[in-house]
């Protein structure tokens, strides 16, 4: 089985879960707070329901259709319906060094890297912890010039500043234990 | 008609709405010229900036970067031989091998100025259609409006990269999403899982960002290219206003390149990259010089740019008269301006015709602003196209977080919006479009109170969508088109060669 014909098929399988998930809520949960009564229209299940038996339908004809088909090995992406993906990259078609590339480990961990920055904004605040965030950022994103790198960090994060907190008065996180009052 | 006119003098005159409508065409244009964000992520990020500004002046800065978004790609392409957007991957058939020859800026004024009068006629088609159909959709009730608002999903959904059933896939989860929060007609909460946040549903922006802009950058990153520096064999240069003259001279195409765009920037679904390429195999066909095509010569340039920028105004009619976006960017300017408190439809022209009029004058202004700015900054903006990735990503990241956040000043947004990313990134590593999940956000307030008012008012039963003929009709078309889709890709691929050969061929043969 080829592997886009495999993924379809996970794929297929987990919207069908998610959607019997959906179902189970509109059947017990919707049920106890009786969101249930009624006729069709004034059934606030009845919506969620038809959409979760569509999801149903649809996966099991993606999941028959990968099977019976052939399917070509060319990748596609799911694009914004204009993607811009495919334009970039392409000049020259160069082989791309170790300095234009993260390691895998580097993009699993960047993830965790944004989860951690939204927890310590809450904590420190914006102005404190967005400087630090951006310099990390641009060093695994591998701007290495380090005078260069702290400057568009600090100059970064004091523009939205302008922008949102003084011109639009967007109060953004203090933090609980703020280390500069601003 | 009149109300629309006057109405909207008085809303739009003013140093707000015209100042924001300049500023807008201005990033957009660099937006478009960067490759790898394009005006859809320009009009997401941008958007809660705009949301608390006046409805005109907000509105008028996303449509300034729709505008200039979708011409800024232009320069790239000319340039670089990599359109800035996909909307401009036509233009470089002729762009780019004019800049070979020496005529860059010839090629890049071109551009500016097809662009910006084509739009400009797509925005007369805008002002003249738009209060038409509204005023027919003024009759439409329950039923048709529930009809309509499936026909877009669909229509996106079939013309989505990857396969028809996963946009289909998408479209649902879009809905599902949207029904998320306290349901109107009863007042339970759905899905919120004890989250107050959740209450008033998912919010459209973090949903936007993290969908679109989140992901994204994730693409980009993953694929490499962060210290790439384009390189540009060119002078920075100024394009000049002669080819205003040169674009005028070229009227017939102008004017039919333009109405190509308009009329399939009105049809939901179909979109400016469609348009460009069609206008220009009517161009080749219909040119006394057809085998000059795809050499350097003007009249590629004008026909794609025309088109694709007139698309724009096009999109707009079906969005503002019927409230259904005919494409992504059309669907984030919809919910934009329901963000800042105006539902798009036929009771916006009947309640608010200041607000239709200071849109129609926005879009018309953006276009002038276009063609003034990019051309006198064109310098600038080739001078942007050096800039690297890893300079880029970040900065888009922090506007991000902070654009979200902004919104209701909530962190919940700010995790909303990274599981969207999570989500949007998974999406597009296995062929899942992301643009009919935001459409069916967008539209499932529209949809759902539309089909569940149609059976209140036919008592539970469904006849109600086959006793209204407009609403039956309509379904119809729907059916008919997701049988289209059946048809396998290799036998519609065949077909349109086949059309496309026809009027190259039926072109030459008149020469």
């Amino acid at each position: 089985m080829s592997k886009e014909k495999r993924w379809n098929l996970i794929c297929a399988a987990f919207c069908v879960v998610l959607a019997i998930f959906i179902l189970y809520l509109t059947l017990t949960t919707f049920v106890k707070e009786k969101a249930t009564v009624g006729g069709p229209f004034a059934n606030t299940a009845f919506y969620p329901r038809l959409l979760a038996g569509a999801i149903i339908f649809l996966s099991l004809l993606l999941a028959g259709t990968s099977l019976m088909k052939k399917i070509k090995g060319k990748k596609t992406y799911g694009g914004m319906g204009d993607s811009t993906i495919d334009s970039f990259n392409e000049a020259g078609k160069k082989e791309l060094s170790e300095q234009d590339t993260i390691s895998r480990g580097m993009l699993l961990a960047l993830p965790f890297i944004l989860v951690t920055y939204t927890i310590l904004l809450n904590i420190f605040g914006y102005i404190v912890v967005t400087p630090v965030f951006m310099i990390l950022l641009f060093w695994i994103l591998k701007f290495r010039n380090w005078a260069m790198n702290i400057l568009l960090s600090i100059i970064a994060t004091f523009t939205l500043y302008l922008i949102f907190a003084l011109f639009l008065n967007v109060i953004l996180p203090r933090g609980r234990f703020p280390l500069v009052r601003w | 008609m009149h109300d629309i006119v006057i109405g909207g003098l008085e809303t739009f005159i003013g140093l707000q709405p015209i100042l924001f409508t300049g500023i807008g065409v201005f990033l957009g244009i660099v937006i478009g010229v960067l490759p790898g964000i394009g005006p859809l992520l320009g009009v997401i990020l941008l958007t809660p900036v705009v949301i608390p500004f006046p409805p005109v002046a907000g509105m008028g800065l996303l449509i300034g970067i729709f505008v200039g978004g979708s011409c800024g790609g232009a320069i790239s392409a000319v340039l670089l031989r990599i359109p800035g957007t996909p909307i401009a991957a036509a233009t470089l058939l002729d762009g780019y091998p004019m800049a070979q020859k020496g005529k860059a800026p010839e090629a890049v004024g071109l551009s500016i100025s097809a662009s910006a009068l084509g739009g400009f006629i797509g925005g007369i088609f805008l002002v003249l259609g738009a209060p038409q159909l509204a005023r027919v959709a003024l009759k439409f009730g329950p039923p048709e409006y529930f009809a309509l608002t499936v026909t877009g999903l669909i229509a996106i959904a079939v013309v989505s990269r990857g396969s028809t059933i996963k946009g289909l896939i998408s479209a649902c989860f879009g809905l599902l999403i949207a029904s998320v929060g306290t349901d109107p007609f009863t007042g339970y909460d759905r899905f919120t899982f004890g989250f107050g946040d959740l209450m008033g549903g998912v919010r459209l922006v973090a949903l936007l960002v993290g969908v679109f802009a989140i992901s994204e950058m994730f693409i980009q990153i993953e694929r490499g290219g962060l210290n790439v520096k384009p390189e540009i064999d060119i002078k920075i240069f100024r394009p000049s206003f002669s080819t205003v003259p040169t674009v005028i001279k070229n009227f017939g195409n102008l004017v039919r390149s333009s109405f190509i765009g308009t009329f399939i920037g009105a049809l939901p679904g179909t979109g400016a990259v469609t348009a460009s390429f069609i206008s220009y195999a009517m161009a080749k066909s219909s040119s006394k010089e057809s085998e000059k095509f795809g050499t350097g010569i003007p009249e590629g340039v004008i026909a794609t740019e025309a088109a694709n920028n007139a698309c724009a105004g096009g999109a707009l009619i079906p969005t503002l008269a019927l409230a259904i976006p005919g494409e992504p960017i059309s669907a984030v300017l919809m919910g934009s301006l329901m963000l800042i408190g105006f539902l798009p439809g036929p009771l916006l022209f009947r309640d608010h015709p200041e607000i239709v009029g200071g849109l129609f004058y926005a879009y018309i202004s953006a276009n002038i602003f276009l063609l003034l700015m990019g051309i006198f900054f064109t310098p600038l903006f080739v001078s942007i196209l050096k800039i690297r990735k890893n300079r880029m990503i970040p900065m888009i990241l922090l506007l991000s977080i902070v654009g979200t956040y902004s919104v209701q000043a909530s962190l919940f947004d700010i995790w909303t919006m990274w599981f969207f990313g999570m989500v949007g990134y998974a999406m597009r590593k296995r062929g899942f479009p992301l643009a009919p999940l935001v459409i069916g956000k967008v539209l499932g307030p529209i949809l759902e109170p539309a089909f569940r008012r149609s059976l209140i008012l036919s008592g539970g039963s469904f006849s109600i969508f086959v006793q209204r003929p407009i609403a039956f009709t309509i379904l119809i078309f729907n059916v008919i088109l997701l049988t289209w889709t059946s048809i396998p890709p290799e036998k519609i691929k065949i077909m349109k060669n086949k059309i496309v050969n026809f009027i190259s061929k039926r072109g030459s043969d008149n020469h």
